[in-house]
């Protein structure tokens, strides 16, 4: 089936599109219909909602507060990439650090930030630091664990290769290690999401009253139930929208993983302005790996 | 794909049979707990059940003195107190949906719920902000802070431990008593034990600290402003309330509580060490500073003229959206008093 | 025990090695000490107050005065109990749920945007209405404990179907193997590595998502005894719940990683991509 010109390009847009939609514009439907006339305290109708999230949209400081938890979200993700990504690299090919450091990261991964609360304000005070800080203290582990599973993964008939033909170490990292970590890197980044949306919320309990968390924990602890459940709706978006970029990242660095010819690729590829890859990305996804 | 047949662990059927019963177990055992607890029986054994939150950090006091006594006992009431939300306000639902007949909170928690006409009333009062105790609470300095009074907090940043709450309140209420403007004052919420350390190091320019908090944070050099919440006397810092479908039901019982509360206060009030012994039980307060500082004072006296004003001083300042009634916020049995003004 | 063939064991923290197991023992105590001696470090520098980060000394001490009471073994046993339900919960759902989306295209497109959506969505926001909902129940925690574990399970599942190679699904098809066969016997066992992985994150998450929803809600538990020893001001006791709180978690990965190397032992060490 090779249909010719534009209508291939609407085509072949809208029938994923109509694939993934149809679920969803269900499930939005049956919730319009079952709180349209509530008057339950607790499950105001959904329409009530939507409205008060445009109102608080547009004339209260929800823009402004979507801004703020927003940068900080992605500013600790970075973070936590960058160092997790970066620490797990070396402990995953360093087999002495690997080892003795082992139990030591699974039991900090397994502690709850949220103890730490008290310290991480005292030291950083009430700004935005903070809050990056404990999102990125929180995150950073799923990162870091995953890259150094993934580093191990590796098979060590690529070890004797890339030994085999003396590449340098700093180019084996970038050319060999670290793509060949990426799945799992990514994978853990996933995860890494979910966790820092949590803690954004958590992040904005104490310190100035901005912030998307901040504006429904107090609508929460208010009984403002309507815009509580608008903030939710929005932070839920918010998480969207963050994953979905995510997954396109992954869709541009990953498809050789998911073994899809290199024509099958550019055709699934979203119809939004693919990612142009680096002269560096574009070698390794042709990789030689594995 | 070959698999071997040798040493699979996932599928020896036996195994996996016993993996399978543990699960079912786990599941059922948690759906049993789960159908236990929500029973809410109001008539145990003839007795009327009751179950109460009590607040986390202080004020409850009277209740267990209630228990021990047997005051609950001899009014035939099976009372079971249950610590409850750490903000108190949060108490409302529960109370709301039947897990708890009574729960405790303070004014501004209590204004919460009524502001969003949620159907809850006090029935009595369990300490009110009074003279005839130092104050235990207020707003801490650094010794050369160039604030000396309220009004110089304007433009200034704030440190409490909850937005939105009772000290808040106070804390606006003085800076316009001293004829400042409240709404150019900055709050942020921080955990309460880095209070004090939040005005030494600066971050916050003042802080407003209670409880052994607050006399740490004197000890450690920090200075006090004014008495805190002594310097609205007869304001209500601690109250118990019920919900209006309970009490429409059962206002006989409801009585007979508020009349046990109400003599385990005067118990109270008579026997500061029954007090400090159940504080020691109760809280995580070190035994040091509970001996060394006196026991609250407990009032069930609920000043409707100083809740009148809270109400609408709270109001003027966007705490809350509206002004309940007096009928909206007291049971027409509950204790209530006309201070003067 | 069967020992890996290259020397260098593919099992993150596998101890495998014979003889080197007490140099690696050696290495990781000298890695703690280093920790431990810089936390004395800061605490006894004072750049932060010692009520906000008390020493490793206090710290231990509050500890050894929590093992004997009783109070701390109920709220262990608090915490664990919402989180194994929550958990399990998750695992009988996710992994079916996973497995069938890795491997049904149309299942994986009409299901995406909604899993997207909810597994971002931070349940910390629900808490207010679940409480009202469900009430202050352990009921409540299992439940939000299972929506915070049921999608790396899912997620772990979905992946690890998906690398099930086509030439797979095509051998099995053309033997024509029955649908329930095929899931139990090829797809299953070929997801297992990225359904451990998920299982052992998820067993860490149903913890802390536990811990926290006990530090909002106070429903008994570790979160709840690390809140108020905080709001007390007793902080090295706060501490030494948060430890207990990692060990716990710490004992559950190591569990976890026990189960792995059990059950993956019928299959070698693999790297992404498939076989």
């Amino acid at each position: 089936m090779n249909p010719t010109g534009t209508a291939r390009t609407a085509w072949t847009f809208w029938k994923p599109a109509l694939r993934q939609l149809w679920l969803p514009a269900l499930v939005f439907g049956v919730l319009l219909v079952s709180t349209a006339g509530s008057t339950s305290f607790y499950f105001p109708p959904l329409t009530e909602v939507l409205d008060v999230l445009w109102t608080e949209l547009l004339h209260g400081g929800l823009v402004g507060d979507l801004w703020f938890s927003l940068r900080n979200i992605v500013l600790g993700l970075a973070l936590a990439t960058v160092v997790g990504v970066g620490a797990g690299l070396v402990i995953g090919e360093v087999r002495t650090l690997r080892l003795a450091t082992g139990p030591l990261l699974d039991f900090a991964r397994a502690t709850p930030t949220v103890g730490f609360v008290p310290v991480i304000i005292l030291t950083l005070g009430i700004g935005s630091g903070p809050k990056i800080f404990l999102i990125f203290l929180g995150s950073v582990w799923p990162i870091l664990l995953n890259t150094v599973s993934g580093v191990q993964a590796i098979g060590p008939a690529v070890h004797e290769t890339a030994r085999g033909y003396r590449i340098p170490w700093a180019l084996r990292m970038r050319r060999v290690v670290l793509p060949g970590a990426l799945p799992q890197i990514l994978a853990g980044i996933r995860v890494a999401l979910s966790i820092a949306v949590v803690l954004m919320v958590v992040s904005e309990i104490y310190g100035s009253p901005i912030g998307l968390g901040n504006f429904i924990l107090q609508s929460g602890s208010s009984f403002h139930v309507a815009e509580t459940w608008a903030g939710t709706i929005l932070i839920g978006v918010l998480g969207y929208v963050l994953s979905v970029l995510l997954l396109l990242v992954e869709h541009a660095l990953l498809g050789w993983y998911h073994q899809r010819a290199p024509r099958a690729r550019r055709a699934v590829r979203p119809p939004t302005p693919p990612t142009q890859l680096t002269s560096t990305e574009r070698a390794t996804s042709n990789g030689v790996v594995v | 794909m070959q698999t071997s047949q040798t040493s699979q662990t996932s599928r020896n059927p036996g195994r996996r049979a016993v993996l399978a019963a543990t699960a079912c177990a786990v599941v059922l055992s948690m759906a049993t707990a789960c159908g236990g607890e929500a029973a809410t029986a109001t008539t145990a054994d003839g007795k009327p059940k009751i179950t109460v939150l009590r607040s986390n950090g202080a004020i409850f006091e009277p209740l267990y003195i209630a228990e021990q006594q047997g005051y609950f006992k001899d009014a035939g009431l099976d009372v079971t107190i249950k610590a409850g939300a750490q903000d108190t306000s949060q108490n409302a639902p529960s109370v709301l949906n039947g897990e708890a007949q009574f729960a405790m909170t303070d004014s501004s928690g209590f204004l919460k719920g009524a502001a969003q006409d949620m159907p809850i009333r006090i029935v009595t009062g369990l300490q009110s902000a009074t003279t005839k105790t130092d104050p235990t609470d207020g707003l801490l300095v650094k010794k050369d802070s160039e604030i000396t009074s309220f009004a110089d907090l304007e433009g200034k940043t704030v440190g409490i431990s909850a937005l939105g709450g009772t000290i808040q309140f106070i804390c606006e209420y003085l800076v316009q008593k001293d004829g400042g403007d409240p709404s150019k004052v900055k709050f942020v919420a921080l955990p309460t034990t880095s209070l004090t350390d939040a005005a030494t190091s600066g971050k916050t320019d003042a802080v407003f600290s209670f409880g052994p908090f607050y006399f740490a944070a004197k000890d450690s050099g920090l200075r006090s402003i004014g008495n805190g919440m002594n310097d609205l006397p007869g304001m209500i810092q601690g109250v118990l309330f019920s919900s209006e479908e309970y009490l429409s039901a059962n206002s006989a019982t409801a009585k007979k509580f508020i009349e046990a509360v109400a003599k385990a206060i005067t118990y109270a009030n008579a026997n500061p060490e029954a007090v400090k012994a159940i504080d020691k039980k109760y809280t995580e307060v070190p035994d040091e500073f509970i001996d060394a500082h006196d026991t609250n004072f407990y009032d069930k006296n609920l000043d409707t003229t100083v809740m009148r004003t809270v109400i609408t001083k709270m109001h003027e300042f966007d705490l809350l959206d509206k002004e309940p009634t007096d009928d909206a916020v007291y049971w027409d049995q509950a204790p209530t008093v006309t201070g003067e003004e | 025990m069967a020992s890996s063939p290259t020397g260098s064991s593919p099992m993150k923290g596998s101890l495998m090695g014979g003889s080197s197991t007490g140099r690696v023992r050696l290495l990781q105590l000298g890695a703690l000490a280093a920790v431990l001696a810089l936390w004395a470090l800061i605490a006894a520098v004072g750049m932060v107050s010692s009520t906000a980060l008390p020493g490793p000394a206090s710290v231990a001490a509050a500890f050894g005065d929590l093992v004997g009471s009783g109070t701390f073994w109920q709220a262990v046993g608090d915490t664990l109990r919402g989180a194994v339900t929550g958990l399990v919960v998750a695992v009988a759902v996710g992994i079916p749920v996973g497995l069938v989306t890795g491997v049904y295209a149309a299942a994986e497109e009409s299901s995406r945007l909604l899993t997207e959506i909810l597994r971002s969505f931070p349940v910390i926001a629900l808490l207010p209405v679940f409480l009202l909902v469900l009430g202050s129940t352990p009921g409540m925690k299992a439940t939000v404990v299972f929506i915070a574990c049921v999608f790396p399970v899912l997620l772990q599942a979905q992946y690890g179907a998906r690398s099930v190679t086509p030439a797979v699904h095509e051998t099995v098809r053309s033997y024509r193997v029955p649908r329930l066969l095929r899931f139990r016997r090829v797809i299953l066992p070929g997801a297992v590595p990225s359904i451990m992985t998920g299982l052992r994150l998820a067993a860490t998450t149903s913890v802390l998502v536990a811990i926290g929803v006990e530090v909002l809600t106070t429903l008994p538990g570790i979160g709840h005894m690390i809140m108020e020893s905080q709001q007390a001001g007793v902080s090295a006791r706060a501490y030494a719940y948060i430890l207990t709180a990692g060990a716990i978690g710490y004992a559950i990965t190591m569990l976890a990683q026990l189960a792995e190397q059990r059950l993956l032992r019928w299959r070698p060490p693999t790297h992404p991509g498939g076989e």
